[in-house]
């Protein structure tokens, strides 16, 4: 499958590509909490510019960058509408029935689509900069307090950095064998629910299959190799937190703090 | 009635950092009756070329005409399509699903609208054609059979439906020598039956001695249309355009060289025995 998937690593050079992935994940996650906090006005303005700022800097053409919101436009159009009409208030506008509709309840609308909308965006924005074994290589650091736990950090790793490569291959399989059969006959589009469960099954028990074959060869080769286990492996590249990326947490803290008081 | 291809161009991912061209602008048209191999190398274009034509791909631009009628058209009824030409991927093997051979022979017939006697005739049919005996394999699950069983239970899948064209990408991969001779020799048969045949490899041993006649790719265009005694005779043309040299075509250069007057237009081993012998003094041995 050659086409190109909302949210697909795409190759670069910008300031957000060059970033320590651990600090872009993680000033990520602060982004979040600054944008859930946020509930007035000037704080949504705020947040507004920091992401138009992101998308500024990432150095990606604006259709790739967008993407995700676009994509997803009935998704917002639904929670906007669900949160406009159900909001429990006394001065409605309108009312009728179950529905009512208010001045409060558009503004929460609003407020939530708003919210969903930049965090997908800066989502979409860090997983086109960051190449996925480095959002999972920074996946295990954050994690790597809760070894104190025994959780398998090292482990839970591994698997999500196995998943991850293989996501490609799966699909391009997958994309062959719908080919396969749509040329000896298969019809995928049929309109009747049923009868599109059951036309999945020349699809599914192939992938199934050569899912379950790659994953055995993989677990043999890796054996051969000389794995035992993550526990105790060290990492090729190690490197302490570079001065950029503190730099990059310490805006994304400022941000937060920024929200808050707003 | 032909398969026309006009000016077919194919672009991947437009407007997106990964567009790739991957066909520029084809036009060829394939004949009935005939046996076409495409050679090229690794991304050139090949498997585009043959899902494009096989309605599998929506092209950029261009036109696909079969039967005089344009297969990329919003009215045109693919169902059609689905039964004149069928396409063996590499690796067909990994189609299977079903819990018998049968069942999965059979799949392609299931909107075909006929009887259930015709059915299984024409299972039987596609199943004895790839080599096997009805009676022994229909009941069996096909995941038990050996690896290049599988792949001709699959490709008995694609023949059941009688296709008119057969498209194979890279059919011949990972089959043994002797496995490869008798696929090969098996689509020779199903060729003289009537049936035209379409070959995407990048062995040009084996194009060279079954392919009547040969397309060349390059980076997604066409660079040569001809026979494959025309196409191998140019040796320097070959190797200026990195395509793999076949073994026999290699020896007639040698021997050559060597000193024996032979024909320098050689494509398969029984072409260049025949010419040896010639050159001989048409001993047999």
């Amino acid at each position: 499958m050659r086409e190109h998937l909302t949210g697909q690593f795409t190759p670069g050079t910008s300031i957000l590509h060059r970033l320590d992935a651990r600090a872009k994940f993680f000033g990520f996650l602060i982004l979040i909490a600054a944008t859930v906090c946020t509930d007035a006005w000037p704080g949504y303005a705020l947040l507004l510019a920091v992401t138009a700022a992101v998308v500024a800097i990432c150095g990606l053409p604006l259709r790739t960058a967008l993407a995700s919101v676009a994509r997803m436009g009935w998704f917002f159009l639904l929670i906007f509408v669900m949160n406009a009409l159900f909001f429990a208030t006394d001065d409605a506008i309108w009312h009728w029935w179950i529905l009512t509709l208010s001045v409060p309840g558009i503004v929460q609308g609003a407020q939530v689509t708003a919210r969903l909308a930049l965090i997908l965006v800066m989502s979409n924005v860090l997983t086109c900069t960051t190449p996925p074994l480095e959002i999972t290589g920074a996946i295990q650091t954050l994690l790597s307090p809760l070894r104190l736990v025994r959780l398998p950090v090292e482990d839970i790793a591994m698997i999500l950095s196995v998943a991850v490569q293989f996501i490609p291959t799966l699909l391009e399989e997958t994309d062959t064998i719908r080919k396969a059969q749509i040329a000896r006959g298969a019809r995928f589009e049929s309109r009747r629910l049923h009868e599109r469960a059951q036309a999945m099954l020349p699809l599914i028990v192939p992938i199934f299959l050569s899912a379950f074959k790659r994953a055995d060869e993989l677990a043999m080769a890796m054996e051969a190799r000389g794995y035992r286990g993550a526990r105790g492996r060290t990492r090729k590249k190690s490197v302490p937190l570079p001065l950029s990326g503190w730099g990059a947490l310490a805006l994304c803290a400022i941000v937060c703090a920024a929200e808050i008081l707003l | 009635m032909p398969i026309t291809v006009t000016n077919l161009t194919c672009v991947y991912g437009a407007g997106t950092p990964f567009e790739t061209t991957a066909l520029r602008d084809v036009s060829v048209t394939v004949e009935n009756g005939s046996f076409v191999g495409i050679l090229g190398r690794t991304g050139c274009g090949k498997s585009t070329l043959i899902q494009v034509m096989a309605g599998l791909l929506t092209p950029t631009a261009g036109t696909v005409i079969l039967d005089g009628q344009d297969i990329h058209a919003r009215r045109y009824d693919r169902s059609i399509l689905r039964r004149k030409v069928g396409i063996v991927f590499q690796y067909p093997e990994c189609q299977l699903f079903e819990t018998t051979v049968e069942k999965d022979v059979a799949f392609g017939l299931k909107h075909s609208g006929l009887s259930a006697a015709e059915k299984q005739a024409r299972v039987r049919w596609a199943l004895e054609t790839v080599g096997f005996s009805f009676e022994k394999v229909h009941d069996q699950p096909p995941m038990g059979l050996s690896g290049g069983e599988k792949r001709r239970v699959a490709i008995a899948g694609v023949l059941a439906t009688k296709p008119e064209y057969l498209i194979l990408d890279e059919p011949i991969a990972g089959l043994d020598p002797l496995g490869r001779e008798a696929f090969l020799q098996l689509i020779t048969e199903l060729n003289r039956g009537g049936m035209t045949i379409l070959m995407v490899s990048h062995n040009a041993d084996c194009l060279g001695a079954y392919a009547r006649r040969l397309l060349v790719l390059e980076d997604g265009q066409l660079v040569r249309d001809g026979t494959p005694e025309e196409i191998y005779a140019d040796l320097d043309w070959m190797r200026a355009h990195r395509l793999g040299v076949p073994q026999s075509r290699t020896a007639a250069a040698l021997l050559k060289q060597g000193g024996l007057d032979i024909p320098q237009d050689i494509a398969s081993y029984d072409a260049l025995l025949a010419a040896v012998l010639r050159a001989k003094g048409g001993a047999r041995p």
